[in-house]
């Protein structure tokens, strides 16, 4: 498949790291100059920006967090004024203040031409018709998306999240080739066409690119069996960018990352130390072109790993493992450490039920309990106690099994819990 | 073929180069733009070797250069036309020229020189109308052509460039930037070139690097720099910071 931007894809390693540390230190000088954040977290440190005389020199940078992100809203952080910002986007800020990114057009240039090489590298061509199923608004991830579609020359169906008995009748009379959106809106879409009676097998779809929330292998698998498509994997965070930070070519094998535009580190959590090239641990990322939101050392959060080793397709660029973890979606319950995205993919293994639920902690007595609440799938009959019993023992074993917790468990109906979000998919009574 | 890592230099007791790192592929007009006192003379004489870094380093052709004297370096093919141009004004027209050649008189054949004559007076016809007249005695654009003839008289795969627009009215400044443009689609000559005048640089060059207080601030290609605002405001010297006006 061709690729987007040869030149910066294929660059030579010593050539890329020469270009990292000139807009490494272009990015440090603009922050420290225009963001008085940055300004005065380098004075606290006691550095300058003319420490950065490495790429390595990089681990003297301060870090930046959501929490950051938030205290500047909403334009603290710009490192330009107003009137040269053309965008604005934010995210939804349900709990506390949203975070607010700027673009100046350079940066939606910049954008939409990183967008470009992450569809191509899925195997998205000009001939396509692209359905965007990502929100458009003040998400990132419609528009974000959108802008590569449309830089490749592809035809762009921006059909936006939601509505999707229509998106159905969309896939099938207007001939979408590729499909854009979450992974568990694919499955959804797939489930719907089952009730609907529409034969995957009439659809034109042959790529899907999914990003926006983790995708484990076997949610890939049953996508690509559903929907009849290669489904790649892609990368973006909103604070930093969006999508088009890293996306799986054909071969998917890792996620390649722009690293013209991104310096990605490998942290440890805890420890904070930067971690050697394979060691998983938390993705760290400055931007090296934003104008708008330059970001030193963002902390995704997301946990992956990166390789250097070149991949069969001719990019030399690095490549990140798929995130499937995050540090901070991690809970502590009776002094156990449980991944929700770990429950999510035992509730794949087992039949009858969905990978829909949601984790409620209570605290009874001064005892912590986990309920876990399962959605059934649709064909089972659930009038019927002594199999739905079963069900639960099997769900309170599995659990045991992996987290040596068991849970208390019930199961709901079929798609009551499809659209629980990210954020209510761990309801913590604890506190309270 | 050129490439800067975090190069330091000291002008005097001044810091005047705080950690600049720049790249030169071959074939490209790369410009280095920026106000009075950003350190662009600094960095090319750094290049150059008018100058020694602190620290960083510099490598040409994958050769470490930092430090080398000006004739090690013209020998390799990196050449500097300096800023106020530096002519012998009493000497001709052509014995200038001659001067840039005098690395290689000797070991080149005479008749590869007077090629290279003809060929500079080919792309400046105003230096072969006046090759008997003192150098002294041209006008402002005619000297920075011969003080850039002079320089490819040395045969330089790589030309340094310091202000040529220096003190020349607009329409010759057109001229001269109209000259960097051919010698490189003609002669394969790489160029970097420093220049206060952005604009007259950067409708040249493919890409530019912004100098401010001996820091690079930004890069990237000349049009896109060309279209900046950033790069107004740090040639006009306007508060930076207003955030909501």
């Amino acid at each position: 498949m061709p690729i987007w931007n040869r030149k910066q894809e294929t660059m030579q390693r010593s050539e890329m790291e020469q270009l990292q540390l000139e807009l490494l230190q272009t990015t440090v000088n603009r922050a420290y100059r225009n963001v008085p954040f940055y300004h005065r977290k380098f004075e606290q440190l006691n550095i300058a920006p003319e420490d950065v005389q490495s790429l390595c020199d990089i681990a003297k940078l301060p870090f930046t967090t959501k929490e950051d992100l938030r205290d500047g809203y909403p334009y603290e952080m710009f490192a330009v004024p107003l009137r040269e910002i053309v965008r604005i986007h934010s995210s939804s800020g349900a709990t506390s203040k949203p975070v607010v990114v700027g673009y100046t057009r350079n940066d939606l240039k910049h954008w939409a031409d990183q967008t470009a090489r992450v569809m191509s590298a899925a195997g998205v061509t000009k001939d396509d018709v692209v359905q965007i199923a990502f929100d458009y608004g003040l998400f990132t991830g419609g528009f974000g998306m959108h802008y590569g579609a449309e830089r490749l020359g592809a035809s762009v169906i921006p059909v936006s999240s939601g509505n999707t008995e229509r998106q159905v009748q969309i896939m099938q009379d207007f001939r979408s080739t590729a499909l854009v959106s979450t992974p568990s809106f694919a499955l959804y879409l797939a489930e719907v066409m089952g009730r609907l009676g529409v034969p995957t097998a009439g659809l034109w779809l042959r790529v899907g690119l999914f990003g926006g929330e983790p995708m484990s292998e076997r949610m890939r698998g049953e996508i690509e069996s559903r929907l009849g498509v290669v489904a790649t994997d892609n990368y973006g965070i909103s604070a930093v960018m969006g999508p088009g930070i890293a996306g799986e070519c054909e071969l998917r094998d890792g996620l390649h990352i722009n690293e013209d535009h991104f310096l990605v580190e490998v942290v440890d959590p805890t420890t904070l130390q930067v971690l050697d090239e394979g060691q998983e641990g938390e993705l760290v990322i400055t931007t090296l072109t934003k104008e708008g939101l330059p970001m030193i050392r963002y902390r995704t959060h997301d946990i992956s790993r990166i390789t250097r080793s070149k991949c069969k397709c001719g990019r030399t660029t690095a490549r990140m493992a798929p995130v499937r973890r995050r540090t901070d979606d991690m809970v502590i319950i009776r002094g156990v450490n449980v991944y929700p995205k770990e429950i999510e993919a035992l509730l794949y293994e087992i039949e009858h039920v969905q990978p829909h639920y949601q984790i409620v902690i209570d605290r009874e007595a001064g005892l912590e309990n986990l309920t876990l609440r399962v959605e059934l799938s649709g064909g089972m009959i659930s009038d019927q106690m002594q199999r739905l019993v079963e069900l639960e023992d099997t769900i309170k074993h599995r659990v045991h099994a992996l987290v040596g917790l068991t849970p208390r468990v019930r199961l709901v109906e079929p798609r009551t819990l499809h659209e629980v979000g990210p954020s209510e998919r761990v309801i913590d009574n604890r506190e309270k | 073929m050129l490439k800067l890592q975090s190069v330091m230099t000291y002008y005097g007791r001044i810091l005047a180069l705080k950690g600049v790192s720049l790249h030169v592929d071959p074939g490209e007009i790369v410009a280095v733009v920026g106000p009075n006192g950003a350190g662009k003379t600094t960095a090319l004489n750094t290049i150059s070797g008018v100058l020694s870094p602190r620290s960083g380093r510099i490598t040409f052709d994958g050769k470490d250069i930092a430090g080398k004297t000006a004739d090690k370096l013209v020998e390799m093919g990196l050449v500097q036309v300096p800023e106020g141009r530096q002519l012998f004004p009493g000497m001709s027209v052509y014995e200038n020229l001659m001067l840039g050649a005098y690395r290689r008189s000797r070991a080149a054949k005479r008749s590869l020189v007077s090629e290279d004559l003809d060929r500079i007076y080919a792309t400046f016809p105003v230096l072969k109308d006046r090759s008997r007249q003192s150098a002294g005695t041209l006008s402002g654009g005619e000297q920075q052509m011969l003080a850039i003839g002079r320089a490819l008289m040395a045969r330089p795969r790589m030309l340094l460039l310091d202000e040529p627009s220096m003190g020349l009215a607009p329409l010759v400044v057109k001229e001269i930037f109209r000259v960097i443009a051919d010698l490189r689609r003609d002669g394969g000559t790489t160029v970097l070139v420093v220049e206060q005048n952005a604009k007259a640089a950067l409708a040249v060059a493919k890409r530019a690097y912004v100098l401010e207080t001996g820091r690079v601030v930004m890069e990237g290609p000349a049009s896109e720099l060309a279209k900046n605002p950033e790069i107004q405001r740090a040639y006009l010297g306007k508060g930076y910071k207003q955030m909501v006006e």
